[in-house]
C-alpha cells in the first residue's frame, strides 16, 4: 500500500506533457526509503500520535491542566486514567499540556539553530579565508560557554517573566546553533570544490544564487537530520532546567516540571512520576528515531545509479 | 591437451540488494592454461571484476555464488577463509586498480613485500630483506636497496603499482590476477608498469589474467581474449581472432567505436546505440539484442549459447554467443554499425 | 571538423588568444612546528590561439597543467601573469560583473558527469539555469528553448523534470553539453569530456560534439589525456609537459611527424587495439618519474627524463620555435621520429 503511494508520482512523470520542473522524484525516493524503515516509521507514528492527542485534548479542554478538583492524590481510574495530583489536577491533562509545551520550546530552539547555524556556516564555508576564520572563532567562543551555567544565571531573571517558555527557548536557541554551523561549514567546504558549483560559477552565477540554489539544497539533508537532534536536545535541556526549578514555572507545566514535582512521591504515588517520565522518554526516543530514519533516507550514496 | 591451471564451470554470482537481485555473472565457463596471458575485456558492469573477486574468494557478504572454480584438484568455491589464504598470495597473486589503497600507508614498502614473503616462506630476516630488494629491483624500482624503507606516500603512482606487482609475484605464484592494473595511471607510466608486469610473468612463469576495458592494452599483451557483456562471456578466442575476425556484433561495435592513435581521425566513430542493460531481473533473449543492428526475432526470445565459430580457420577455440556468428565473422570490421549521428529525431530549426 | 581547410582557419583573427600565461599556486606545507610556503608552478608561459570554429586539442599527462590552463582561460582561476584575449577583449583584470558578458560566449563542460550536475536540480532546470542567470528566461519561450536543446543533444525533452541520478553517464554528459550551449557560446572549453565514460558510450558523445561544431560553428578547447580521442577530434594539437607547451602543430603533422622527444614517448606509449601492430611497435619507455612542479628542472623541463639531454638543456630553456609550417617545437635537438 505504502509502496504504491510513493511510486505513484515517479510513474506519473512519464505522462507529464511539456515542461514542468518539479522536485518530486528526488523527494519521492527519500519518502519511499523512510516509509520502508520500520524504526523510523515507529518513531513518526508515536510522535504524530502524541502531538495529535495532546493538541486535540488541549484544544477541547484548554484549562483542564490547571483545573482543581476534590479528587486529591488518586491513582489511575476511569475518570482520571493517569490519576490526579495533590491538589486534584488531572495528570493526563497536565502531561498532554506538558508535551505541547516541550515541543513549543524545542521547535523554536531548532528553528533558531537552523537559521543562525546555516547562515553562519554557509558564509564561513563558502567564502573561507578571513570570513571563515572570524566566524569560526566566534563559534568556538559560543561553544565554550557552558550552557547550563548561563541558563542557571539567566533563569532567575527569566523565571519572573509571564510567558517564560519563550525567553527560555531564545536563550537555549542562541547557544545551540554552533553544531549546525560547524556542520554546514564542513558541507560547504566540500561542496565548494564540486564541479557543479564550479560550473555555475563559469556560467556567471552570483554568490547568492550558488549558495541558495546549489549549495543549501545539497546540504539540506544533514541540516534536517541535525534539526531533529536539536529538537531532542532542547527537550532534554528544558526538562533538566525545569527539573532544577529554573525552567518552566507553575502554573505552566512541562514534562520536566512534572517529573520534579512527582519524584518525591515516586514510591507511593507512582503515577505522578512514572507517566510524565514515560512520556518524556517516548517523546525523545521518537524524535531520535525520526532523525535516524531521515539520515538513512537522505543518504545520497544510496541515490546513485551506476552508468 | 594441457591440464588447465584454473577451471571455472557454470559460475553464477548474484547480489541481493534492496532494489532486487542483481545477476552479476550468469553462467561462465572458462579455463586458464599454464603460462598464458588471458585478457578479459568488458565495460563497467559486465562482470569482469566480479569474476576475479570470485576466484579470490573476495566477494562481499551479500553475494550468492554457485558453480565451481577448480585449481588443480582443489575446489576454491566454498573454501574457508583460512584455507583460501594458503592459495591467495602463494598460488595466485592479485593486482588491483588503485595502488594507493592496496598498500598500507603505515608500513614501509619493504616491510609489505617481506610480509607477503613470510606469509608463505620461512626465511631468515636477512634473506627476506634481500629477496624483497631483489623483487623491487626486478619490477624496475631504481635504487631499490635505498628505497626499500620508504613509505608508499613517498612513491609515485606508477612506482606504487610496481610495488604491488612485486608483492603479487613474491612467492612465484602460478597465476597473477590483474584487475585494471593501469587504469589509474598516465599513458607513459602505463607503459612502464606494463613492462614491469611482463618482467614479472617472464620471471615467475605465471599465467596472467589481465582484466581491463582498454582493448589496446589487451592487444599488446594477451594471447587469448575473453569479451564479457552483461555478466556473460560473449566471445572468446585468440587475440588475432578477436581483433581481426570478431564473431559477435558487440565486439565489432567496440572495435569500431574507439578512436585509434594511428588513424588520422577522418572517419566518424561507429557508435553502439543505447546503453548496457540493467542487471536487475532477467529478460529473455540475447542481452545485446536491443542494441544490435542484426537483431532478428530469434534474438529477442532465445539467448544464444557460446558456440564454436566454424568458419574461422586456424583458431580452434574461437567461440561466440551469437545466433549469426558465422555471418558476423565474415563481415568487414566496423561495417555493421550505421554511420548515423544519432538515433534521435532531428530538432526543429 | 578535420575536413575543414586549414588555410581558411589561418587567415581569420583568433577568437581566443593566450599569451605567456602563468599560473602559480601557493602551497603551504607543515613539517613539525614549521610551516613552509611553496610555489607550485602549474602553468609557465603558455601561448596559443584558437580560431573561430576550430578545435585545439590540449593534451598531456596528469600534473602537466592542462586543466589549470582551461580554468585560467575561463578566469575561474586568475592567472598570475600573462594575457587571455577573447573576441578582442582582455579578460585578465576584469571583475566578476565585467566577466558576465564573456561568460555567455565562453562555456565549459567538465569531466565528471556525476559531479558536474547538481544532484538536487532537475536536468531541465539545470539546462535552463544559464538563461535565468543571464536574464534571458521568459515564461513563454524558456521551456521551448530547453526542449530544443535537449533534442539537439539527443535527449527526450519529456525527461526534463528528472534528476541527474536517473540518467546514465553518457546522458548526463549530454545534459552538461546542452547547458553549455544554450546561450550559443562561441567557445566551449571541454575538460576531459569523455574520459569518465565507457568506450561504447564515448563514441556517441564524441560524434555529438563533432556534429554540434559542424552545425553551430562553435570552437573547442578540447582538454584530454587520451591521445587517440585528441587525434580524432582536433584540428590542431598542443602537447603540454610540466606547465609548458612542448609541441604544437596541426593534428596530422604532430601525429605523423612528432619532433619533441616527449611527444614521441607519449605517442609510442599509447596502446593500439591491433595485436600485430602493437607487438611489433617500438616503444619508448621513459625513465623515472615526473619532477615536482614545486621545484621544476632548470632549462628544458623534460631533460631529466630525456635520452638526448645535453649540457645546453640544463642551462637554456628551449623556445617554442617553428620547425616547419605551423609546427612548433620547444627542443634544442628536434628530430622527426615516426612512432605510430
Amino acid at each position: 500500500m505504502t509502496k504504491q503511494a510513493s511510486e505513484e508520482p515517479l510513474a506519473s512523470q512519464h505522462d507529464v506533457d511539456g515542461m514542468e520542473f518539479e522536485s518530486r522524484g528526488q523527494w519521492a525516493m527519500v519518502v519511499r526509503r523512510f516509509v520502508h524503515n520500520g524504526q523510523a516509521m515507529t518513531g513518526l507514528v508515536a510522535f504524530a500520535l502524541m502531538l495529535l492527542v495532546s493538541g486535540v485534548y488541549t484544544a477541547l479542554h484548554p484549562n483542564q491542566y490547571s483545573a482543581l478538583s476534590t479528587a486529591f492524590n488518586q491513582g489511575p481510574s476511569a475518570a482520571h486514567i493517569f490519576g490526579t495530583n495533590g491538589i486534584g489536577i488531572d495528570m493526563l491533562a497536565q502531561i498532554l499540556k506538558g508535551v505541547l509545551q516541550d515541543l513549543q520550546v524545542a521547535v523554536l530552539v531548532a528553528a533558531m539553530s537552523v537559521v543562525i547555524g546555516t547562515l553562519v556556516g554557509a558564509f564561513a564555508g563558502y567564502y573561507g579565508g578571513k570570513v571563515d576564520n572570524v566566524l569560526m572563532r566566534f563559534v568556538d567562543l559560543v561553544l565554550v560557554i557552558p550552557v547550563l551555567v548561563v541558563l542557571i544565571m539567566l533563569a532567575h531573571i527569566v523565571a519572573q517573566q509571564a510567558n517564560n517558555w519563550f525567553y527560555l527557548a531564545i536563550i537555549i536557541g542562541s547557544l545551540s546553533w554552533t553544531y549546525i554551523a560547524r556542520l554546514v561549514r564542513a558541507e560547504f567546504l566540500s561542496l565548494r570544490e564540486r564541479d557543479f558549483v564550479e560550473a555555475a560559477r563559469a556560467l556567471g552565477a552570483s554568490d547568492w544564487r550558488i549558495i541558495s540554489r546549489h549549495m543549501i539544497p545539497n546540504a539540506v539533508g544533514p541540516i534536517i537530520v541535525n534539526a531533529t537532534i536539536t529538537v531532542a536536545g532542547a527537550i532534554v535541556l528544558e526538562s533538566t532546567l525545569s527539573y532544577l526549578g529554573l525552567g518552566i514555572q507553575p502554573p505552566a507545566v512541562s514534562l520536566g516540571l512534572l517529573i520534579e514535582q512527582g519524584q518525591s512521591a515516586a514510591t507511593t504515588e507512582y503515577w505522578l512520576f512514572v507517566y510524565p517520565a514515560a512520556f518524556l522518554l517516548m517523546l525523545i526516543v521518537s524524535v531520535f528515531f525520526i532523525g535516524d530514519g531521515l539520515r538513512a533516507a537522505l543518504d545520497p550514496r544510496k541515490n546513485r545509479v551506476r552508468s | 591437451m594441457v591440464e588447465p591451471l584454473l577451471d571455472i564451470k557454470d559460475l553464477d554470482v548474484r547480489f541481493s540488494t534492496s532494489e532486487g537481485e542483481t545477476r552479476a555473472i550468469r553462467g561462465i565457463n572458462l579455463s586458464l592454461n599454464p603460462r598464458e596471458v588471458l585478457g578479459i575485456v568488458g565495460e563497467s558492469g559486465s562482470g569482469k571484476s566480479v569474476t576475479a573477486l570470485a576466484v579470490m574468494g573476495l566477494l562481499a557478504k551479500n553475494a550468492n555464488v554457485t558453480g565451481s572454480i577448480h585449481m588443480g584438484d582443489r575446489e576454491l568455491l566454498g573454501m574457508k577463509d583460512r584455507q583460501l589464504s594458503s592459495i591467495r598470495g602463494l598460488k595466485i597473486g592479485m593486482i588491483f586498480q588503485d595502488p594507493l589503497t592496496s598498500l598500507n600507508p603505515v608500513y614501509s614498502v619493504g616491510w609489505q613485500v617481506e610480509e607477503a614473503i613470510s606469509a608463505h616462506q620461512d626465511l631468515s630476516k636477512e634473506k627476506r630483506r634481500a629477496e624483497a630488494i631483489r623483487l623491487l629491483e626486478l619490477v624496475g624500482i631504481p635504487r631499490a636497496d635505498d628505497r626499500v624503507d620508504d613509505y608508499p606516500h613517498e612513491f609515485s603512482g606508477g612506482m606504487r603499482q610496481r610495488v604491488v606487482i612485486a608483492i603479487a609475484m613474491a612467492n612465484n605464484p602460478q597465476i597473477i590476477l590483474a584487475d585494471e592494473p593501469t587504469t589509474a595511471l598516465d599513458v607513459t607510466v602505463q607503459a612502464q608498469v606494463l613492462e614491469a608486469l611482463q618482467v614479472a610473468i617472464d620471471q615467475s612463469h605465471a599465467s596472467l589474467v589481465l582484466i581491463t576495458h582498454d582493448l589496446g592494452v589487451v592487444a599488446g599483451l594477451a594471447s587469448r581474449v575473453v569479451v564479457m557483456y552483461a555478466g556473460r562471456i560473449v566471445e572468446i578466442g585468440t587475440a588475432d581472432a578477436i581483433f581481426y575476425s570478431p564473431a559477435m556484433p558487440y565486439t565489432h561495435g567496440l572495435l569500431g567505436s574507439i578512436p585509434r592513435v594511428d588513424d588520422d581521425g577522418g572517419a566518424r566513430l561507429r557508435q553502439i546505440p543505447g546503453s548496457p542493460p540493467s542487471m536487475i531481473g532477467t529478460q529473455p533473449g540475447c542481452p545485446f539484442a536491443p542494441r544490435c543492428p542484426l537483431r532478428k526475432d530469434i534474438c529477442l526470445t532465445e539467448e544464444p549459447a557460446l558456440r564454436s565459430v566454424s568458419s574461422t580457420t586456424g583458431t580452434e577455440a574461437h567461440q561466440a554467443a551469437c545466433h549469426f556468428a558465422s555471418d558476423v565473422v565474415t563481415m568487414p570490421l566496423a561495417s555493421m554499425f550505421p554511420d548515423t549521428s544519432d538515433d534521435h529525431e532531428e530538432p526543429p530549426q | 571538423m578535420t575536413s575543414e581547410a586549414p588555410v581558411a582557419i589561418e587567415t581569420t583573427t583568433p577568437l581566443l588568444s593566450v599569451k605567456d600565461l602563468v599560473v602559480h599556486f601557493k602551497k603551504r606545507s607543515h613539517r613539525f612546528l614549521k610551516s613552509y610556503e611553496n610555489t607550485v608552478h602549474a602553468v609557465c608561459g603558455t601561448s596559443f590561439d584558437i580560431h573561430p570554429g576550430e578545435t585545439l586539442g590540449l593534451v598531456g599527462e596528469s600534473g602537466c597543467g592542462k586543466t589549470t590552463t582551461g580554468r585560467a582561460v575561463l578566469q575561474l582561476i586568475r592567472p598570475t601573469s600573462g594575457s587571455v584575449t577573447f573576441a578582442g577583449q582582455e579578460l585578465t583584470g576584469l571583475n566578476r560583473e565585467e566577466l558576465r558578458g564573456t561568460r555567455q560566449t565562453m562555456q565549459v563542460v567538465f569531466q565528471d558527469p556525476f559531479g558536474s550536475l547538481d544532484p538536487r536540480m532537475p536536468v531541465g532546470e539545470a539546462i535552463a539555469e544559464p538563461l535565468r542567470i543571464h536574464g534571458q528566461w521568459t515564461k513563454s519561450e524558456g521551456h521551448q528553448r530547453v526542449g530544443e536543446m535537449m533534442n539537439l543533444v539527443g535527449l527526450e525533452p519529456r525527461f526534463a523534470n528528472r534528476f541527474p541520478n536517473e540518467f546514465s553517464g553518457g546522458q548526463r554528459q549530454r545534459v552538461g553539453i546542452a547547458r553549455a550551449l544554450i546561450l550559443s557560446p562561441r567557445l566551449l572549453v571541454l575538460d576531459e569530456p569523455v574520459s569518465a565514460l565507457d568506450v561504447s558510450i564515448q563514441a556517441g558523445v564524441v560524434n555529438l560534439l563533432e556534429d554540434l561544431q559542424a552545425r553551430l560553428g562553435v570552437a573547442y578547447l578540447f582538454i584530454a589525456h587520451d591521445l587517440s580521442v585528441i587525434r580524432h577530434v582536433s584540428d590542431r594539437v598542443a602537447v603540454m609537459y610540466l606547465g609548458r607547451i612542448v609541441e604544437i602543430a596541426d593534428q596530422g603533422s604532430i601525429y605523423r611527424r612528432p619532433s619533441h622527444p616527449y611527444t614521441q614517448a607519449l605517442l609510442s606509449a599509447v596502446p593500439i587495439p591491433d595485436p600485430h601492430k602493437e607487438r611489433s611497435r617500438r616503444r619508448i619507455v621513459l625513465k623515472g618519474d615526473l619532477p615536482s612542479p614545486v621545484d621544476p628542472p632548470s632549462g628544458c623541463r623534460f631533460r631529466t627524463r630525456c635520452w638526448k639531454a645535453q649540457a645546453i638543456c640544463e642551462s637554456e630553456t628551449p623556445e617554442l620555435l617553428e620547425l616547419e609550417d605551423g609546427h612548433r617545437v620547444a627542443c634544442h635537438f628536434p628530430e622527426v621520429i615516426e612512432v605510430v
